[in-house]
C-alpha cells in the first residue's frame, strides 16, 4: 500500500466519510508517506470547500411570496391528479350526472321555446303527408276501378263459352309444352 | 407554520412531520399540500433551476413537479423519506425536459462565460463590495458546473448542493452505486481541471 497510490475510490471515500475503520487507518498511512496522494486530496479538499461554499450562498433562489399558495391550488384544482382509478370514475360518474341535470333544467326553463319550434316545424310536415297520403289512396282506388272494369269485361256470358274458353287454353298450354320440348330437343343434337 | 426546509435540515423530525403532512393532504386538509410544498419549494427549485439553467423555465417545472407530487401522493410508501421521494419525481421530471430541449442542453454543455447568466439570488449580509465580488465568483462556479455533461452535473448537484447521501442518490437517479462514485470522481476531477484554467481557488 505504502509503495503503490491509492485508488480513486478511497480518496473519494476518505472525502465522504465512506471508508471503514480499516480502511481509515490504511489510506491515513499512506498519506504520511505519498506526497502524491496528500496533495491530490488537499487539492479535491479544496474543490470540495470552494463548491460547498459557492453552492451554501447559492443554495436557493428567489421564488415568488406566494409561489406554494398559487401551486398547491393549481395541483388541488388539476383533475389529472386524480389520484385513484375509482376517483377518476367518481368524478366521471358526477360530471355525467350533473351534465344530464343541467341539459334538464335547460329544457325545463326553455320548454315554451322549444315547444314552439317543435310545433312550428312539425306543422308543414304534417300538411306534407297528410297530402301524400290522399295522393296515394286516390291513385290506389282508380286502379282498382280500372281493375274491376277489365276484370268484369273477361267473365264470361254464359257456360259453353266459359267451357269453349277453358278448352282453347288447355290446347294452347300442350301446344306450348310440345314447342318447348322440340326446341330443347334439337339444342342437344346440334 | 413551520420553518422553511433546507437541503441540510432533513433530520428525523423533518422525516416525521412530511409524513404527517402526506397523511393529512392524503385524508383532504385542506393546507396541507401547501405546507409540504413550502417546505420543498426552495431544494426543489435550486436543484432545478441548475438542472435546467433558466430562471422561468425552473419556476414552470418546479410547479409541474409538484403538480405530478400531488397526483402521485397516494403512491407513496411511508417507509421511504419523502425527501428522496419527491427528488425522485424531480428527477424524472428534469430529465425529461431535458430530453425535450435537447438543442439547448447542447449549448449549455458547452457553456462559457459569455452566455453566463445572473442567479437570482436573495439578497446575503455582506457589503456590496464583497457581494459584487463573491456574486462574480459564484458565476463562474456557477458556469463552470453548466459546462458539466448533464449526467455529471446533476450528480455534483446532488451531492454538493442538495446534501443528498450516497444512497439517497441511487435511489433518485436509478443508477449503481458503483456509477454514481465513479461519476462523481470525474465530475469532480472535470471541475478541478477548469477552476484551474479560470484560477478559481477559493470563494
Amino acid at each position: 500500500m505504502d509503495q503503490s497510490h491509492c485508488s480513486t475510490d478511497q480518496i473519494a471515500g476518505y472525502l465522504d466519510d465512506d471508508l471503514d475503520a480499516a480502511g481509515l487507518a490504511e489510506f491515513e498511512s499512506h498519506l504520511k508517506v505519498c506526497s502524491l496522494c496528500s496533495s491530490e486530496l488537499a487539492e479535491q479538499q479544496r474543490l470540495l470547500g470552494t463548491l460547498s461554499s459557492a453552492f451554501t450562498r447559492t443554495s436557493e433562489i428567489s421564488l415568488p411570496t406566494n409561489f406554494a399558495r398559487v401551486v398547491a391550488v393549481n395541483a388541488e384544482s388539476d383533475m389529472s391528479g386524480a389520484r385513484t382509478a375509482s376517483e377518476r370514475r367518481r368524478a366521471l360518474i358526477w360530471c355525467a350526472i350533473l351534465g344530464g341535470l343541467s341539459v334538464a333544467l335547460l329544457g325545463w326553463t326553455a320548454r315554451s321555446y322549444v315547444s314552439n319550434v317543435v310545433r312550428s316545424v312539425s306543422r308543414p310536415i304534417g300538411v306534407f303527408f297528410d297530402l301524400s297520403w290522399t295522393a296515394v289512396h286516390d291513385a290506389v282506388a282508380g286502379l282498382v276501378v280500372v281493375l274491376r272494369m277489365i276484370s268484369r269485361s273477361m267473365i264470361p256470358d254464359s257456360y259453353a263459352t266459359a267451357a269453349f274458353g277453358l278448352l282453347l287454353l288447355a290446347v294452347a298450354v300442350a301446344l306450348l309444352s310440345r314447342l318447348i320440348s322440340n326446341y330443347r330437343r334439337l339444342g342437344v343434337i346440334e | 407554520m413551520s420553518a422553511i426546509a433546507s437541503p441540510a435540515t432533513f433530520a428525523p423530525q423533518n422525516i416525521a412531520v412530511d409524513r404527517d403532512l402526506v397523511a393529512t393532504a392524503l385524508a383532504g386538509h385542506e393546507g396541507s399540500f401547501e405546507e409540504l410544498v413550502r417546505r420543498y419549494q426552495r431544494p426543489i427549485s435550486a436543484y432545478v433551476y441548475r438542472m435546467v439553467g433558466d430562471y422561468d423555465a425552473a419556476l414552470d417545472l418546479t410547479q409541474e413537479i409538484f403538480i405530478k407530487i400531488y397526483g402521485s401522493l397516494a403512491r407513496y410508501r411511508p417507509e421511504f423519506k419523502f425527501s428522496t421521494w419527491i427528488y425522485k419525481i424531480a428527477h424524472n421530471c428534469a430529465v425529461d425536459h431535458l430530453r425535450r430541449h435537447q438543442g439547448r442542453e447542447q449549448s449549455l454543455m458547452v457553456g462559457s462565460d459569455s452566455d453566463a447568466y445572473e442567479l437570482p439570488l436573495e439578497s446575503g449580509r455582506l457589503t456590496p463590495e464583497q457581494e459584487s465580488e463573491r456574486k462574480e465568483r459564484r458565476g463562474e462556479i456557477e458556469t463552470v458546473v453548466r459546462s458539466l455533461p448533464a449526467a455529471y452535473r446533476e450528480l455534483i448537484i446532488l451531492r454538493h448542493s442538495q446534501d443528498l447521501t450516497y444512497e439517497e442518490i441511487v435511489e433518485v437517479t436509478g443508477l449503481p452505486l458503483g456509477t454514481v462514485k465513479n461519476r462523481l470522481f470525474r465530475a469532480r476531477d472535470m471541475m478541478r481541471q477548469q477552476f484551474v484554467q479560470r484560477g478559481i481557488t477559493s470563494m
